[in-house]
């Protein structure tokens, strides 16, 4: 590799690290405690490093959540720590407001949810991403990113016995477009 | 592109790639309300000077940065690894065992030095080449399996001592030849390092990537043992 290449990966390399690190620092200890938290980060920077040629120009922090999925799926899976994961997952939420009854039920409905759903659901509300974007963390299209939030949010809202919003119905005419 | 390769039971629901769900903006501040890691919980900032350590690590060519094994898989030997393969075809010619000291012909050496094998570091480059996932059953397909610390890292090849064999040698030190234009980092963009202990799977007189080799761990090593228990 050229020393000019290297440059340029390197400095791609920094560039997205001062717009990912913080958030994946919160994305992990979303899904997982402290201590792991902290042993996946590394192993995420490093395969940002070793894929830095892949980095999309559109959403590369999305791009880094992905990375951060697969490094912590390996990281517990098979091991204890998929039990810390879980009992992570069921905590409080740290130094926010009191919370009220409609939070409870929320987060009962949100117990009751199959994983999958969950996530989509974290990474829309915590990671605070549009579903084109958590298409990128989850690899899949963003037009099945779409769907499978809209059914998550669904399922959510029955659960905590609210009517279902008419989302469904304003965008039919635009399936797939962009995707 | 739309729904391309996606179960038609996917689709329950039409809607366009970029809805923006935005009738249910309140259940999302209701549930971002229950946010454990919200933006008033305070991180490593990425100026501090851990965060720069951190970087600097990765940077330095990935050394002592190690990802679990599992985490690793094995290279789906594309094209590189072909043309790679072929550069050093010369001299990979299978599990070699050289003893370097005179042995008796029943093999049972009197003043014997260390018996040496040799190996070829895998060509794969890690940047470029493609992995298929780790598993233990193919693991255990590999002829030579040990674990060894690096006592020395020279220009042309890297020595281990071996303190455990998991299968198909008896060599108390295994060399593993880096010829110039292969890659530094022969291990999955993890440098040797002496002092080391290291896993070392080989096929075919080459050491296997893509997580079959790698920095020993306990979880490594209890991957090695489930690949090739001991016979007896």
């Amino acid at each position: 590799m050229s020393p000019v290449q290297d440059a340029r990966r390197r400095a791609e390399f920094e560039q997205l690290v001062a717009q990912a690190y913080e958030p994946l620092q919160r994305f992990l200890r979303r899904r997982t405690d402290p201590a792991t938290a902290d042993d996946v980060l590394g192993d995420v920077l490093l395969v940002l490093w070793r894929r830095v040629d892949e980095i999309p120009a559109e959403a590369p922090v999305a791009w880094s959540y992905g990375v951060a999925r697969g490094c912590l799926a390996n990281h517990v899976r098979g091991s204890v720590r998929q039990e810390r994961l879980v009992e992570r997952l069921k905590q409080e939420p740290a130094g926010g407001p009191a919370l009220g009854a409609e939070h409870e039920a929320l987060d009962e409905a949100m117990a009751q949810l199959p994983e999958n759903d969950r996530e989509l659901l974290r990474l829309w509300a915590w990671e605070q991403l549009a579903p084109r974007e958590i298409a990128t963390v989850l690899g899949i299209t963003p037009n099945a990113a779409s769907i499978r939030l809209h059914r998550a949010i669904g399922k959510l809202k029955e659960l905590m016995g609210r009517p279902a919003t008419g989302g469904a119905a304003r965008g039919e005419t635009e399936r797939g477009a962009g995707a | 592109m739309s729904n391309e390769n996606v179960p038609s039971d996917e689709f329950p629901a039409d809607l366009p790639a970029d809805f923006d769900f935005a009738a249910d903006d309140d259940l999302r501040a209701l549930l971002a309300d229950l946010d454990p890691m919200a933006e008033r919980v305070p991180v490593d900032p990425v100026t501090s000077a851990r965060a720069r350590e951190q970087v600097e690590r990765v940077l330095a060519a990935g050394a002592d940065v190690v990802t679990p094994p599992a985490a690793r898989s094995r290279w789906a030997r594309p094209s590189s690894w072909l043309a790679a393969a072929a550069a050093v075809a010369a001299i990979a010619v299978g599990t070699t065992v050289a003893v370097t000291a005179a042995g008796g012909e029943d093999g049972r050496d009197v003043v014997a030095g260390p018996t040496v094998l040799e190996l070829q570091g895998n060509p794969s480059d890690p940047m470029t080449s493609m992995c298929l996932a780790f598993e233990v059953q193919q693991l255990a397909k590999a002829p030579v399996a040990f674990a060894g610390t690096v006592t020395e890292i020279g220009a042309e090849q890297v020595t281990l001592d071996v303190d455990r064999w998991f299968t198909g040698g008896t060599a108390d030190v295994v060399t593993v030849a880096t010829p110039e234009g292969m890659p530094t980092a022969a291990l999955d963009g993890v440098n040797w390092e002496t002092g080391k202990r290291y896993l070392i799977s080989a096929t075919d007189g080459m050491v296997d990537a893509c997580g079959y080799s790698g920095p020993a761990t306990p979880e490594f090593e209890t991957q090695f043992e489930q690949a090739f228990p001991t016979k007896s």
